[in-house]
């Protein structure tokens, strides 16, 4: 029996969409105490892709022996290194392409200690609460532009354009 | 009378260009003859959204602020790659893309020597009424500056579209208020690229009492639209996506 790669990692896997141009995470699917994760079209899968590259049910990524095998069972394939592949033990890291032309998704496993009851941890809850306008920056911003003599034509030239009923003026 | 639409963002990477673009695509289709101008002239990119060809761009926007040609000149039908079979004779729906040119010298010249913003004015003026506009985008360079100031200053509808962090949020801040010191009529904001999972009601709530104006739609990150963004209208691609009818309010908003 081989090793496990990641003893202590191996039940926190992450599945990251990457920006095909770019590489860059669009979007991260984080699972713990997961034996199988599932991939496709269906809305039933873990991990929903709406493409038509991907099939209803384009691939499974189980655990075994705390290692994540892929099996892909799409009718468009799974390619890893642009080689399509039937069953591959993931290492971290490990890009892999739905479709010869499909999403690209990166396989990597999470060593932090999960925090929280849910399968699904990619939220930050805290995001919305640390949204806030500075209010004295803006204003010295905004005064700083409003101070413009162009500004000032700008607004002249939209009250005429707004008393006149929205005829586009010409410009001076 | 046509409507003008400004769309602007703070900043850059925001899906503004996307957003003008289907949102364009959806008002045309409802029966309507629909402009968009590309004045992003630093970096323009619009034109690849409508898949208008390089090759197919004789003239830009940048060849009218020189004086070479007239606006309408730069102006380029893109109604069959669009929104797809239509009549060719047909009067609506039509739409046309007024690209910038994608030259790096031209943009260049333009970042060197700059041009004349009230040309640009003319330009809106002569667009709306040499093809016979319903309504005319303008999907303006990210940031505030002088070009942006006057489309908002001419627009009239507004629509802000940001990104659910904390520079977008301040910059936003300061767009939407220079854009009521212009008597914008009407001001929308779009909250694009929202992670899942974020408590959309607490995102609207707070984003509304922040700028006193209607979130008339929250878009989710997506990664069709992301694979979409560089080879086609992602309401074509996907009709009854979720996105997709949140798009439709925006059109429906832009339309009211």
């Amino acid at each position: 029996m081989a090793a496990p790669l990641f003893p202590s990692a191996a039940k926190c896997m992450v599945i990251h969409l990457l920006d095909s141009a770019q590489g860059n995470t669009l979007q991260a699917w984080r699972f713990s105490n997961h034996e199988i994760v599932t991939i496709g079209r269906d809305a039933n899968n873990d991990i929903v892709a709406a493409d038509p590259q991907v099939s209803r049910s384009h691939a499974r990524l189980v655990q075994q022996n705390d290692n994540w095998t892929l099996f892909s069972t799409g009718r468009h394939g799974t390619l890893i290194n642009d080689r399509l592949v039937t069953e591959a033990v993931l290492q971290p890291q490990t890009v892999f392409r739905l479709g010869a032309s499909g999403p690209m998704l990166r396989f990597d496993v999470d060593t932090r200690q999960p925090h929280r009851s849910e399968t699904l941890e990619n939220i930050d809850t805290d995001l919305i609460a640390s949204l806030a306008v500075d209010e004295q920056r803006k204003q010295r911003e905004v005064d700083q532009i409003a101070e413009n003599t162009l500004f000032r034509e700008l607004q002249e030239r939209s009250r005429q354009l707004r008393k006149s009923g929205g005829q586009t003026p010409e410009s001076s | 009378m046509a409507k003008i639409i400004s769309t602007h963002s703070f900043r850059g990477g925001t899906g503004k260009s996307n957003t003008t673009a289907n949102v364009a695509v959806l008002v045309a289709r409802a029966g309507h003859r629909v402009g968009v101008i590309d004045t992003d002239i630093q970096s323009p990119g619009i034109h690849v959204i409508f898949q208008l060809a390089e090759s197919r761009v004789e003239r830009a926007l940048n060849d009218y602020l020189w004086g070479k040609c007239s606006i309408d000149k730069a102006a380029y039908d893109v109604t069959e790659a669009s929104i797809g079979d239509v009549d060719p004779d047909a009067d609506r729906p039509r739409l046309f893309l007024i690209p910038s040119s994608i030259d790096v010298g031209e943009i260049g010249r333009i970042l060197k020597k700059g041009y004349d913003v009230g040309k640009l004015n003319d330009g809106f003026q002569r667009l709306v009424t040499d093809l016979r506009l319903d309504y005319l985008f303008i999907d303006t360079h990210p940031g505030v500056n002088e070009e942006t100031l006057l489309s908002i200053a001419i627009s009239d509808k507004l629509l802000l579209v940001m990104r659910p962090d904390s520079q977008d949020f301040q910059g936003t801040a300061v767009t939407a208020e220079l854009a009521r010191r212009l008597e914008i009529p009407e001001m929308y904001l779009v909250i694009n690229k929202v992670p899942p999972g974020m408590d959309t009601a607490q995102l609207r709530e707070r984003v509304e009492a922040t700028y006193q104006a209607e979130v008339v739609a929250i878009l989710p990150m997506n990664y069709e639209i992301a694979r979409v963004a560089s080879s086609g209208i992602f309401v074509n691609r996907y009709p009854e996506h979720p996105m997709t009818l949140a798009l439709k309010q925006v059109a429906d908003r832009v339309m009211s």
